[in-house]
């Protein structure tokens, strides 16, 4: 596919913004609370813990499972080859879920939802993109659970945090019972959660985002108008099964939703991780 | 030197709308006097485990005053701490700084502004960021505190899990830190930190040596003291202490600030 080709610098940014934190400080750091085999190792597939409430506790620090190479040589047909070979070593295509590059991976060009106000933005974008300022306007949500960065679960009384490594963001989704005021006077880049539980599933509600930071590398826009519903199901210890349902009537003509798995990263935790951090790429780059 | 023409720099940057999405949102289960009022000499609030609980949301409790020498023409907008511009305020004698570190101390103050990293979007570093006027919001686990800051919508975690620091410590913007009780205050160790990190907008600094101790109380409801020390022997001659005081903020909400978006403070800098 051609795209891939005009997509090659916003790749880029992703493949350099990605490997700073991971490996890290309190690495292998045990976790007494973690149920483990015999032979020390954490055992995945446990029973899932539950909260004081009774409620499953999602708490812990999660990994998307990686797309498999087979999976993107299916979708970037013979441009794969030519970006893996400009990969470095540690920022490898795969690092990357696909849906973070590309939330319609899955689907044809014919079966795109795209309205045409959302085609003229991602055009028009492209041409206003400014390679001096790569660590704006980027990534942000839901960008930042989908690059190689982990993310961390926090489940707080009447609160979950989603603390991600990407740009150290976080998100509060509240759960004591609160409605969503009718109107958001301050759009915000990762909009504003309330949570619910559906039997086991955690169930989020978003809405009053910005449209500022799009839906993935490529560019998909996103409108202030989009309210996303996620579900987050724990399969067992070492799993996590989410998914996400975007409706944006404005910029999108139906719904559509991605599934990401993620895997618990045990006896570890999330970095500091800031674009803006000792950032040298930028004189480097070229439109 | 603090000159009216730094301040509405500063207060330029650090312009932030302070409402909020959810801000009328009463705050259950907190305190009240009879007028409704958040009783801030209530009894400070306990965890189930007997320990104070920090929870909530908090803001600098002591601000300049509204003098047009000392804060510019914005002075109504923002509520800056003395520690905002010297996190020495207080200490009568300034920081024990080395000769060597006085000497770069100083030569930052012409173009203070322009080589600060907080005008450039860097992440909002503790202990720095006690001081700076956005709300910060704690979370009280029983294992770890977990802090947000509204700059750049961001967080710090702190440990008492029993973990000990880490030998090797990439360095990072707060650092690495664990905690422990002492009786009601929380003792928080912090290492691990950058070497360009600074604390305040006049230059202060400490190194990647340095260790920083926070103790932190909360006496009653409405007040959480945070005495800071740094030890840090590469830049100071001796440890020194500084005294933070918060106040909190009840029936309201945080609203994400994202320094990057929209900034044009940048082009217009000067030295």
């Amino acid at each position: 596919m051609d795209y891939l080709k005009t997509i090659r610098g916003r790749l880029l940014i992703a493949a350099l913004l990605l490997p700073i934190g991971a490996r890290a400080q309190w690495l292998n750091y045990p976790d007494p609370g973690i149920p483990r085999l015999k032979d020390g190792k954490p055992n995945p597939s446990a029973p899932v813990p539950h909260s004081a409430d009774g409620k499953p506790d999602l708490t812990g620090v999660w990994i998307h499972e990686r797309t498999t190479t087979a999976e993107f040589k299916r979708i970037y047909g013979s441009s794969y080859e030519a970006e893996s070979k400009a990969a470095l070593i540690g920022m490898e295509l795969e690092s990357v879920h696909k849906y973070g590059i590309n939330i319609f991976a899955d689907l044809k060009p014919g079966e795109l939802p795209l309205r045409p106000e959302a085609e003229a933005l991602m055009k028009q974008r492209a041409a206003e993109r400014r390679v001096d300022n790569v660590c704006h306007g980027e990534y942000g949500w839901p960008v930042a659970g989908l690059l190689a960065e982990p993310f961390k679960i926090v489940q707080a009384p009447k609160v979950t945090l989603i603390l991600y490594e990407v740009d150290n963001l976080r998100r509060q989704v509240f759960t004591d019972g609160r409605d969503f005021p009718a109107t958001f006077e301050f759009p915000a880049y990762l909009g504003y959660s309330t949570g619910r539980w559906e039997g086991d599933t955690f169930v989020v509600e978003s809405r009053g985002f910005n449209d500022r930071t799009p839906l993935d590398a490529i560019g998909h826009p996103r409108s202030e108008a989009m309210h996303v519903t996620e579900r987050f199901h724990r399969r067992d210890f070492g799993h996590l099964d989410t998914e996400m349902t975007f409706d944006d009537p404005q910029l999108y003509s139906r719904k559509f939703t991605v599934k990401v798995a993620y895997g618990l990263v045990p006896d570890n935790d999330i970095f500091e991780m800031f674009c803006t951090q000792n950032e040298k790429d930028r004189i480097h780059m070229v439109k | 030197m603090i000159t009216p023409m730094r301040i509405i720099r500063l207060v330029v940057f650090l312009g932030v709308p302070a409402a909020a999405q959810w801000l009328n949102l009463p705050t259950p289960g907190i305190p009240r006097t009879g007028d409704g009022k958040p009783d801030l000499f209530a009894t400070a609030p306990k965890t189930s485990g007997g320990k104070p609980d920090f929870s909530g949301m908090w803001i600098p409790r002591d601000v300049l005053t509204c003098n047009s020498q000392e804060r510019g023409v914005q002075c109504t907008e923002l509520p800056l701490t003395p520690q905002v511009v010297n996190f020495a305020a207080g200490l009568k004698d300034g920081l024990p700084y080395q000769a060597w570190a006085a000497d770069l101390f100083k030569s930052r103050s012409k173009d203070v502004a322009y080589i600060d990293p907080h005008m450039r979007c860097m992440p909002p570093n503790f202990p720095r960021a006690w001081a700076f006027p956005e709300t910060v919001k704690i979370f009280q686990m029983p294992t770890q505190l977990v802090i947000l800051h509204e700059f750049n919508a961001t967080y710090r975690q702190i440990f008492f899990d029993g973990r000990k620091l880490p030998e090797d410590m990439l360095p990072t913007w707060n650092g690495y830190s664990i905690a422990h009780w002492e009786g009601d205050t929380l003792v928080v160790e912090s290492a691990g930190y950058r070497d360009d990190s600074w604390l305040d907008t006049a230059g202060n600094f400490f190194s990647s040596e340095a260790r920083v101790t926070e103790r932190i109380r909360r006496p009653n409801f409405g007040s959480l003291d945070i005495d800071v020390t740094v030890d840090d022997p590469k830049v100071f001659t001796k440890p020194w202490t500084v005294a933070l005081h918060m106040r909190p903020l009840v029936d309201t909400e945080m609203i994400d600030f994202m320094c990057q978006d929209n900034n044009k403070d940048l082009q217009h800098l000067v030295r």
